[in-house]
């Protein structure tokens, strides 16, 4: 147990609100080491006025009325130079309060005379102007591009990713089965539309097996008309499939046409809920592509990275996806390495891969040599036990 | 008891007043006055001294959610908001005149939190200015040294803001788990 330091300087605030006082105490109780306290008018040495409130100038007399034996300390955004008073200019420089309080307490070990006085009621409430109250309420949604996404829970994540047995990499069907061709689905076409649109800032339309999709780069939207569930199920479908009417066009369809849209007004775009951001577009479509495999390539075993962190917010969020991009951001790992250190099935971090890779912040390193070899486990911080607990609380809320 | 803390930090009216309302589990404490002198011109309230709000957690500790003024005759307030603190969240406004002019400032401002902590950054309003993208932040914070979380949020949301602060723990600890 520490010893708390006796405070030698009693202080009341005058034209203040309770919560700016508080401000204060945490200033006195930190920088100070509680050298100072604030108190009641009655047990006060020490008036500290804020020369910037209504009607603090007679206030402020009043209180030098009521306090003539105060030393009296005047706050304020301009210059002031009051006889019998010590003044700290605003913006509040801890340096310069701690100079002037320093000052205040010689004075009062000299005088050391403080009588007690009838209890007065702080005059701050009058002057404090209160808050407007905070109204977290909105009045009207924001267009949906601008919503949370939708977060899936672990039982609807496995029931599209299908089967979690982790791969063995002795067995080459077992890592076969573990990626997956986007050409081969509609995700790239839709993948490398998206990206012509952005580097050539055109808006583009894709026709072919399926809906039609209107790119726009300017406001970062695609707009498909289809819902997620029909989104979903055409993801699923290898081209092949989906072309399945059309003998003429083989496999690897082609059946796709990108095509530039000079008259915007002439497409029928009129339903709202139509338009998407592309990021959470190809986001999605790759989840529901890949069904927790990679790309066509992908070493698992071969480092990848993370260039930086998605933008979560307006992501489809799975199961430990969060823990994933931060272990990414730390330094590559290879994704068998990081569904270790997690300890999540594997699919998890594949798919993770997979759409951050589409979005184009996720790649994997040349050769293993270019990554500086790490220490392996994530340190434990003497906090998670804390960590874990605010996650918790967050994740109910 | 502990005393942690999570420092909310941005410029006038990025939201972080709303942001630790959205989270806290007590009405949140604020020292809003109707905004004066050039505050006024873009809002009504302004946060003068702090924001402060706390989320409980199981087995009675609790971690305090403090947001500074956004105006900066306060300044002083930062040093020891930070005291204790386990990581810093930066709210930027999308509809400021430079928000990456503010960016640089909080984060040089803070830089020393910053190396011994964490930081993440959340953009608001990006549904009244879709520009600058969150693309161009990554290019600013990049030409500064930094990859910190950043995502789009709207304050008003506690879903945006838990993410942006669970970001900020699994930054600090990727091997976490909930308890
Ligand atoms: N449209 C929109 N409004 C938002 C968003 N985030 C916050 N707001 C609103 O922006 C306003 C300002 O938010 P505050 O929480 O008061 O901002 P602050 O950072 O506390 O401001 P100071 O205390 O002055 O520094 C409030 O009316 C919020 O509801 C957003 O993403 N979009
Ligand atoms: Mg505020």
């Amino acid at each position: 147990m520490s010893k708390k330091a006796q405070p030698s300087l009693l202080v009341t605030t005058v034209g203040m609100d309770s919560r700016t006082q508080h401000m204060l105490q945490l200033f006195f109780q930190g920088p100070c080491k509680n050298s100072c306290e604030i108190v009641g008018d009655g047990t006060a040495t020490v008036s500290i006025v804020d020369m910037d409130a209504v009607d603090s100038d007679s206030l402020y007399r009043q209180q030098r009325e009521k306090f003539p034996e105060h030393q009296f300390i005047l706050l304020s955004l301009k210059d002031r130079d009051d006889e019998d008073s010590f003044f700290v200019k605003k913006p509040l420089q801890p340096k310069a309060l701690m100079n002037v309080l320093d000052k205040v307490k010689a004075g009062c070990r000299e005088e050391l005379k403080a009588e007690k006085q009838a209890f007065v009621e702080p005059v701050s409430e009058q002057v404090a102007q209160p808050a407007v109250t905070k109204s977290v309420k909105r009045q009207s949604k924001p267009p949906s591009t601008h919503r949370s996404a939708m977060q899936l829970d672990e039982k609807s994540f496995i029931s599209f990713i299908g089967a979690l047995q982790p791969v063995d990499m002795s067995d080459e069907r077992q890592v076969n089965d573990a990626h997956y061709d986007p050409k081969s689905y509609l995700q790239g076409y839709f993948q490398s539309a998206c990206k012509v649109a952005l580097n050539k800032n055109q808006i583009l339309q894709l026709d072919g097996s399926w809906k039609p999709l209107l790119i726009f780069p300017r406001t970062n939207e695609v707009w498909l008309d289809a819902n997620d569930k029909q989104l979903q199920a055409a993801c699923r479908v290898p081209l092949k499939v989906l072309n399945g009417a059309d003998p003429a066009l083989d496999g690897k369809g082609s059946g796709m046409t990108i095509s530039v849209v000079n008259d915007v007004d002439g497409l029928d775009i009129s339903d709202k809920d139509g338009f998407q951001n592309i990021d959470s577009f190809l986001w999605k479509v790759s989840l529901w592509t890949s069904q927790g495999r990679v790309p066509l390539g992908v070493d698992l075993e071969r480092p990848v990275y993370l260039r930086h962190w998605p933008n979560m917010t307006r992501l489809m969020l799975f199961p430990h996806a969060m823990r994933i991009a931060a272990l990414m951001m730390e330094h590559p790992r290879s994704l068998m390495e990081i569904a270790r250190v997690l300890n999540v099935p594997q699919q998890y971090v594949f798919s993770f891969y997979s759409a951050a890779r589409a979005l184009g912040v996720a790649g994997q390193v040349k050769r293993q040599a270019d990554v500086i070899v790490a220490p392996e486990p994530v340190q434990k911080p003497k906090k998670r036990g804390l960590f874990g607990k605010i996650l918790d609380r967050l994740k109910i809320g | 008891m502990s005393n942690y803390k999570i420092i909310f930090t941005g410029p006038v009216g990025a939201g972080k007043t709303t942001a630790i309302s959205s989270i806290s589990d007590d009405a949140p404490i604020t020292t809003d006055e109707s905004a004066s002198d050039m505050t006024r011109e873009r809002k009504k309230a302004t946060t003068v001294a702090m924001d402060y709000g706390v989320m409980r957690l199981e087995g009675g500790e609790a971690i305090h959610l403090y947001g500074t003024p956004g105006q900066e005759r306060f300044d002083f307030m930062w040093d020891i908001l930070t005291t204790g603190g386990i990581g810093l969240v930066v709210l930027l406004d999308n509809t400021r005149t430079d928000p990456f002019v503010d960016l640089r400032f909080f984060m040089d401002s803070f830089s020393e939190f910053i190396d011994k902590t964490a930081v993440v950054v959340g953009v608001t309003q990006m549904d009244k200015n879709p520009r600058p993208t969150i693309t161009d932040y990554h290019l600013h914070l990049k030409g500064m040294g930094l990859n910190p979380p950043l995502f789009e949020v709207d304050a008003r949301e506690s879903e945006d803001v838990s993410l942006l602060v669970q970001a900020l723990l699994y930054t600090l600890d990727p091997g976490l788990v909930e308890e």
